[in-house]
């Protein structure tokens, strides 16, 4: 408990941080970002000059000083106030709605398909050290990994949608389908994340893979194992009961990094094939200078890898009794 | 109580050591001149593989205009070529050579990288250190800086300032890519530097009464020069795929040739519909080797420092590479 108790301090402070930062960035870049926003969106924004108010109070003008504008921009965040997206004519809360439960979707499944199948293969790599799965699978998965995210998505949107026609290239649902809670609705859903997802598995699986089976190959010299084989157990046990069970608790604990960078990742795949979630979004917004739609996701999406990783430390107590007792 | 090294050793005569008679000294008389370590990278196949290709990839780029006749940011040969002697990697819809763009391209995307990288490492080792040597509330707070920086996704902050930025070219681009990085390897500087702390050369470095600067950038680093090294080239990875991810999302300078820009401007004409696969095919797949080569790379500096993920030399295999790759030894 006082393990959980310490990193949810941690996890506090780190939001305050970020969003401390996204309250700094428009401040702290040359120019000014809201002339650029006057130039983009000139009429709109003279029509309502509530917009600009908010604007200023978003993204720092001469009018307001930091020291008042910055428990402003709290009161905001912690109100859920996080302002209009011009582009879409809609309050910044209803696009995030829109969008994030598709993001959840992809990476929920395929991050967890990706740890399923990474540290099982590197556990059987690692336990047959140049057997069949260690010359095939890791080399593979390795390779894999040094394509950048948005290549593989290409590669795959073009070689397995385009011409070989398995699989439904963009979007996460037929623009005919029936949308709402019933079978027919989830099944297309399914059948638009099946690519994505495959490619999420191919970039995020290796890292599984290398750290599960480095780590492993210590365990394996381990005297507990040594003693478990001596007590007559099964392979099979001796395996996944005894080694793997020690060797998947650092790599765990690499987790944090891991989701953050994979986040990036998250983002090229849904660019590439447009699919509705939380990064395409970020993209568009940020290229149509929607600075409240851009500065409410980059909050978002801390928040998510911070909500991840606290579900991560759980596991982690539930799997490492030494913590519990610490 | 436990013995120190010192009360072990205390009654003993110091011996001299022979060097052990080198059996290949003759023949090595010319390897003397390269350095230690990259001498032990060239001798591992994983790691001598990607620092060939490394240099390949970076004399081409060097080389670019004798490889090529094309000019990478004018349209000077035939739109839609599929690839061919005349355009090795085909042409754009819009007439631009793509192996001209390739090779230019390197340039811009490997320099970005460089300079990204270099920003990087020197945040990293600059933290990192310090934090090990002073311990205290220093360390402290560069823990918690660099934990907090370690939880926020990298592309979406770079995406949010990008955009603030109101259009990047390749310095700008490189600076908010070095400024962003740093975090996993002052992580790791750290962890290492806190091993060597403690050593008694670091101790008499102090009570010698150097000042810290001095005694953290004189004595400790050099000590820890093998996993900068290694901490450069994953920084580098790093910075080579956001350069290339932050230009394919359309935040670099479009009228620049760069990996990115090609791949941007692949599928922003939707040349992927068109079955022009060559647009995107090369350039990503340019990205893909510069990142594989130096995955190699860290990979034999890994199997060198920890011989324990060596691979396992059956008798098979060894005949086996024996046919590629016949080892110093038998020969």
């Amino acid at each position: 408990m006082r393990f959980l108790l310490r990193r949810l301090v941690f996890y506090v402070i780190a939001l305050w941080a970020a969003i401390t930062l996204n309250f700094l960035l428009p401040r702290l870049m040359p120019g000014s970002p809201l002339d650029g926003l006057i130039a983009n969106y000139g009429e709109q924004i003279r029509s309502n000059p509530q917009i600009l108010q908010q604007l200023k109070a978003s993204l720092g003008s001469a009018d307001e000083p930091i020291w008042q504008a910055y428990p402003h921009y709290l009161r905001d965040i912690a109100t859920g106030d996080f302002g209009v997206s011009f582009a879409k004519q809609a309050p910044v809360g209803v696009i995030i709605g829109n969008s994030l439960p598709w993001s959840i979707f992809l990476v929920g499944v395929g991050f967890l398909l990706s740890f399923v199948v990474g540290t099982t293969l590197g556990m059987l790599a690692a336990w047959r050290r140049g057997g069949i799965t260690d010359n095939v699978a890791t080399p593979l998965l390795m390779g894999l990994q040094s394509f950048p995210a948005f290549f593989l998505s290409l590669v795959a949107v073009y070689f397995l949608g385009l011409k070989l026609g398995w699989f439904p290239i963009q979007h996460a649902y037929s623009n005919d389908a029936d949308i709402g809670p019933n079978l027919g609705f989830f099944a297309d859903a399914i059948r638009h994340a099946q690519l994505p997802v495959l490619v999420i598995i191919a970039i995020s699986a290796g890292g599984w893979l290398l750290g599960m089976r480095n780590v492993m190959i210590t365990t394996i010299g381990e005297d507990y194992v040594a003693f478990a084989h001596a007590k007559g157990l099964s392979d099979r046990r001796v395996m996944t009961q005894y080694a793997a069970r020690n060797a998947i608790l650092p790599p765990l604990t690499g987790f944090a990094s891991f989701f953050a960078s994979a986040v990036g990742g998250l983002i090229l795949v849904e660019v590439v094939f447009s699919y509705p979630g939380v990064g395409l979004t970020l993209q568009q917004a940020a290229l149509g200078h929607d600075y409240a739609v851009v500065q409410a996701l980059l909050l978002v999406l801390a928040i998510c890898v911070l909500v991840a990783n606290f579900i991560m430390d759980c596991l982690y107590v539930v799997l490492d009794p030494r913590v519990r007792s610490a | 109580m436990t013995i120190g090294a010192g009360d072990l050793t205390a009654g003993l005569e110091p011996v001299e050591l022979q060097p052990l008679p080198d059996a290949r000294a003759p023949r090595s008389r010319k390897r003397r001149r390269i350095p230690e370590p990259i001498r032990l990278l060239l001798a591992n196949p994983k790691s001598c593989f990607g620092i060939v290709l490394l240099c390949v990839i970076v004399l081409a780029a060097i080389a670019a205009p004798l490889l090529t006749g094309h000019v990478a940011n004018e349209p000077d040969a035939l739109p839609r070529q599929s690839p061919s002697w005349e355009y090795p990697f085909g042409t754009t819809d819009q007439g631009y050579d793509i192996f001209a763009q390739v090779l230019y391209g390197a340039r811009v995307s490997l320099g970005v990288a460089l300079v990204a990288s270099l920003i990087a490492m020197t945040i990293a080792i600059t933290l990192g250190l310090l934090a090990a040597y002073s311990g205290g509330w220093v360390d402290d707070s560069i823990v918690l800086l660099t934990n907090v920086f370690l939880v926020i996704p990298i592309l979406p902050l770079l995406i949010v300032i990008s955009s603030f930025l109101q259009g990047t070219g390749p310095t700008s681009m490189a600076l908010i890519i070095g400024l962003t990085s740093w975090a996993i390897e002052t992580r790791i500087l750290r962890g290492q530097a806190l091993s060597l702390r403690n050593r008694d050369f670091i101790l008499a470095a102090k009570v010698a009464g150097e000042s810290t600067p001095r005694v953290v950038f004189g004595e400790l680093m050099p000590n820890m020069l093998s996993r900068i090294a290694a901490g450069f080239a994953f920084v580098f990875v790093q910075a080579v795929f956001y350069e290339a991810a932050l230009e394919f999302l359309g935040f670099g300078d479009a009228n620049q040739v760069s990996w990115g820009t090609t791949l941007f401007w692949a599928t922003n004409n939707s040349t992927l519909l068109t079955g022009e696969w060559w647009h995107f095919v090369f350039p990503g797949v340019a990205i893909s080797l510069t990142i594989l080569a130096i995955v190699f790379i860290n990979y034999g500096i890994d199997e060198l420092s920890d011989p324990r993920l060596r691979r396992l030399e059956t008798r098979k295999r060894r005949r086996l590479l024996g046919m590629l790759w016949r080892p110093r030894a038998a020969t």
